[in-house]
């Protein structure tokens, strides 16, 4: 069942890529960000079936962001996109409700069941 | 991103090891499917274990095997769903669907990538299955073992928690949850799945601790103790629900049931990376460590010169003291050298037992052999292996494995009957091949056995004599063991397919040949119409051995003990003539006699006049008297290989460096014997080859060499 995705990312590569993915599997990407609190108002705006959550960002952190948007949504499916080393902080993003994390480099497999899992 | 990210690469090791388990399971699966086809445990031990591959390959970045494995899975799928039947035709595609796995392994192992295209492979499992359905991950099974539950030693505050649980109506569950192996930030997963179970009950304890499983300390396994109202199917679904999960078991907890488990590893055990230790609730430091096998062959080498410096130490002591009258040094210097005898002994022995292995390493190899065979020649066999722990030399084990292939592959092919064949000599019709591994004194028996249809001794006799090999007047003489050790010839099989001929055959010679190499001896029993027996027994190692030292002309040589039956002292008048072979009376038993050094091809082979020195020599039922100069004495030699440059040289096995630094040659008795049975023939090419060893006898010059026979 495909759905509609708001990819957050700073890095323009990571966010083309994720998009490229999912377009090639059926997803519709809906809209980008490039912080926390540009993802918090594009939210508000699409509501997207799923969020794709970089973690270190500027202006607004993605921890930060699926507290915020939790606290506002709590419908909300996220999935955080780590770096290695973030163990805590995705602990933190899972106990704010997230639903799934991948870790850089993640492997395409691996990051389209976790989307498949979260939106199910 | 496709291939391998460098995060994963250092899991690369642990991902062999699994695959390799992986693979194993599944090639044992297989075999057992295709004997009992509706059996549903061996169906979900082949999903399992084909999902496990699947996980982890995909978890790597190999793609292929992912996608061939997923292949897999829904073809076994299908299975145990009942959706479709095991046929002969699936168990072949299974099988060669694992063979391409294995290959893919390899080539991960040795290139770092899959090289093998299991495409083919692919479109014939969705052939036989609807191709690719279900998600990856979306069928979750258990733990292998399914013991992980029995593993847990509750503490004593974990015991009373879960005692008052159960009195309140809430059942006690351990949850075992293994992780797909090298998945990313696994304390997280584990993280994960204890909140997901949190929702359906209360943890009260987990293993490794909560500290550890958050630091990562552990293996692919944890489990967590769950206080919970809903079944367990919730929970199992639950936890599988987590990415990354591989595998759930949930076991209600019983009281009885964690001490049972103490005494009863899980499989798993081998694998140090398995958390065993964590079952106590603290990490245990690992019993053991990895050592490269060129490191115990160096040891084994090292140890090896050390026997050696023992002898000559021993020896130069021994003279020392003879001309220094025994005194106080020399007293010490003997005290000295007897303690470092001792001690090397031991050595010694510890570096032996650590070369080790058991037999199953080569075992398990030859069902799947073995079935391959019985279906290519149209035959039903049952395949029975014994004594899969006995433990040998890694290096002997090396080099059986080739004669065990001759001999399965013998007792298969012409061994076994056809099933309508058997049917009609009142036998099932299905044949029994048995191997079986055991450990006798000093040595270690394999005996290989078939209840087929036996050798036609007819058949061998007038195969000998068409081939020349025996005479007429000779089979006459021959008792019917001797007649069946006839296929032991060389180029008795080789000459045409042995299928027609006998029920033993091909490469019989290699086989003995092979296994007389290393100090071991072959015998062959068979019963017409009831089936054959060849025993093989060998050596513990192949580095050291005990051996006989005797002198002839100038020369010292090594007969293995093994194959020394005696030692006699014969009288000229006792020695008779039997067309023109010389024999004496051993106990009523008439044994030719020879001189070594005519079989070395010193000299004509004239008996001297005097006093004969009789080493009486034996190999399977044969045996010869060989007379010699002298006899120096028993001890131990260290095998060292002749060298290339100087090949396979008949009747010579070997060299060893004696007491005195000269070199010895170690003799090879079977071929003797076989020898000796030619001499002619023998003579020649022995004197050619000796004149090429004198290269390893400096002291002599090859000139010299025509004085050394005592007889002319």
């Amino acid at each position: 069942m495909p759905g509609k995705v708001l990819v957050v990312d700073d890095a323009t590569f990571m966010r083309a890529m994720i998009k490229d993915i999912l377009t090639a599997n059926g997803y519709e990407v809906v809209g980008e960000a490039t912080n926390g609190a540009e993802a918090l108002v594009r939210y508000e705006e699409l509501r997207p079936d799923l969020v794709t959550m970089d973690i270190t960002m500027p202006e607004m952190d993605g921890v930060t962001a699926v507290k915020q948007l939790m606290s506002r949504f709590p419908d909300a499916k996220v999935i955080m996109v780590s770096a290695m080393g973030q163990q805590a902080l995705v602990v933190d993003a899972i106990q704010a409700g997230a639903k799934d994390f991948v870790v850089k480099p993640f492997d395409v497999n691996r990051f389209l069941e976790a989307v498949r899992r979260a939106m199910g | 991103m496709r291939s391998m990210s460098s995060d994963m690469s250092q899991y690369l090791a642990v991902f062999l090891d699994e695959v390799a388990e992986q693979v194993q399971k599944l090639e044992e699966g297989i075999l057992a499917l295709e004997r009992n086809r509706h059996d549903p445990e061996i169906l979900h031990t082949l999903f399992r274990a084909a999902h496990t591959i699947k996980g982890s390959s995909a978890a790597m970045g190999f793609e292929r095997m992912n996608r061939l494995t997923h292949g897999m899975e829904d073809v076994l799928d299908r299975l145990r769903k009942g959706e479709a039947s095991v046929t002969v035709d699936v168990v072949d595609l299974l099988l060669a669907c694992l063979d391409a796995l294995k290959a893919m392994k390899e080539e991960v192992a040795v290139h770092g990538r899959e090289v093998t295209d299991p495409s083919g492979l692919i479109s014939r499992l969705e052939g036989h299955g609807h191709g690719p359905s279900a998600p990856p991950g979306a069928l979750v099974d258990r733990p292998e073992g399914g013991s992980g539950a029995q593993a847990i030693v509750p503490t004593e505050y974990e015991r009373r928690v879960m005692q008052q649980a159960a009195l309140h109506g809430v059942e006690p569950y351990i949850v075992t949850v293994r992780v797909v192996p090298g998945c990313p930030m696994k304390g997280v997963r584990a993280f994960m799945v204890a909140r997901a179970l949190e929702e359906l009950g209360e943890i009260v304890g987990s293993r490794p601790s909560a500290e550890d499983l958050e630091k990562e300390q552990f293996g692919d396994t944890f489990s967590l103790i769950v206080l919970s109202r809903e079944d367990p199917d919730r929970l199992r679904n639950t936890a599988a629900s987590i990415l990354d999960v591989a595998a759930v078991e949930v076991a209600a907890w019983k009281e009885e049931a964690s001490h049972e488990g103490e005494g009863e590893p899980p499989p798993e055990s081998r694998t140090s990376q398995e958390p065993q230790g964590a079952a106590e609730g603290q990490r245990r430091v690992s019993q053991t460590v990895r050592v490269d096998v060129e490191r115990l062959d160096e040891l084994m080498n090292l140890v090896g010169e050390l026997v050696i410096d023992r002898i000559r130490l021993m020896r130069i002591n021994k003279e020392l003291a003879a001309r220094m009258n025994h005194d106080r040094l020399t007293d010490e210097l003997m005290e000295t050298s007897r303690h470092i005898g001792r001690i090397t002994n031991e050595l010694q022995a510890q570096i032996m037992k650590a070369r080790m292995l058991p037999i199953d390493q080569l075992f398990t190899r030859f069902p799947r052999m073995v079935r391959d065979l019985a279906r290519q020649a149209g035959k039903q066999v049952e395949f029975l292996v014994e004594g899969r722990e006995t433990e040998l030399d890694r290096t002997v084990i090396e080099q059986i494995s080739d004669p065990l292939i001759h001999l399965l592959r013998n007792a298969v092919d012409h061994g076994i009957e056809t099933p309508e064949e058997r049917l009609k000599a009142g036998k099932p019709a299905r044949g029994v091949i048995r191997l079986k591994a055991s450990h006798e004194e000093n040595s270690i028996v394999i005996v290989v056995e078939d209840d087929g249809r036996g050798i036609d001794l007819e058949r061998v006799k007038a195969k000998a004599l068409a081939l020349g090999l025996v005479s007429e007047e000779q089979l006459e003489r021959m008792s019917d063991q001797e007649i069946t050790e006839l296929v032991f010839l060389p180029g008795f099989s080789t000459a045409e397919r042995a299928s027609d001929v006998s029920g033993r055959g091909v490469g019989m010679d290699i086989v003995r040949n092979n296994i007389q190499a290393i100090g071991g001896s072959v015998r062959i029993r068979t019963q017409p119409g009831a089936g054959t027996r060849v025993i093989l027994k060998l050596p513990l190692t192949l580095a050291i051995m005990r051996a006989l030292l005797v002198e002839v002309g100038q020369g010292t040589y090594a007969l293995p003990l093994g194959s020394v039956q005696e030692i006699v002292r014969v009288r000229p008048g006792e020695v008779h003539y039997v067309n023109q072979q010389a024999v004496i009376l051993l106990r009523q038993e008439v044994l030719p006699v020879l001189s070594l050094s005519a079989l070395l091809g010193f000299d004509g082979g004239q008996l001297p006049r005097a006093d004969l020195l009789c080493v009486v020599a034996i190999s399977g039922d044969s045996k010869l008297g060989l007379v010699v100069d002298r006899l120096i004495g028993e001890q131990e030699v260290v095998i060292k290989s002749l060298g290339s440059y100087l090949g396979d040289i008949p009747g010579i096995s070997g060299a060893t460096i004696l007491g005195d630094g000269r070199v010895g040659l170690i003799l090879d008795v079977g071929r003797l014997i076989w020898m000796a049975a030619d001499t002619r023939a023998g003579r020649r090419r022995m004197h050619r080859i000796l004149e090429q060893t004198a290269l390893l006898q400096p002291s002599e010059e090859p000139g010299e060499r025509e004085e050394v026979g005592y007889a002319r």
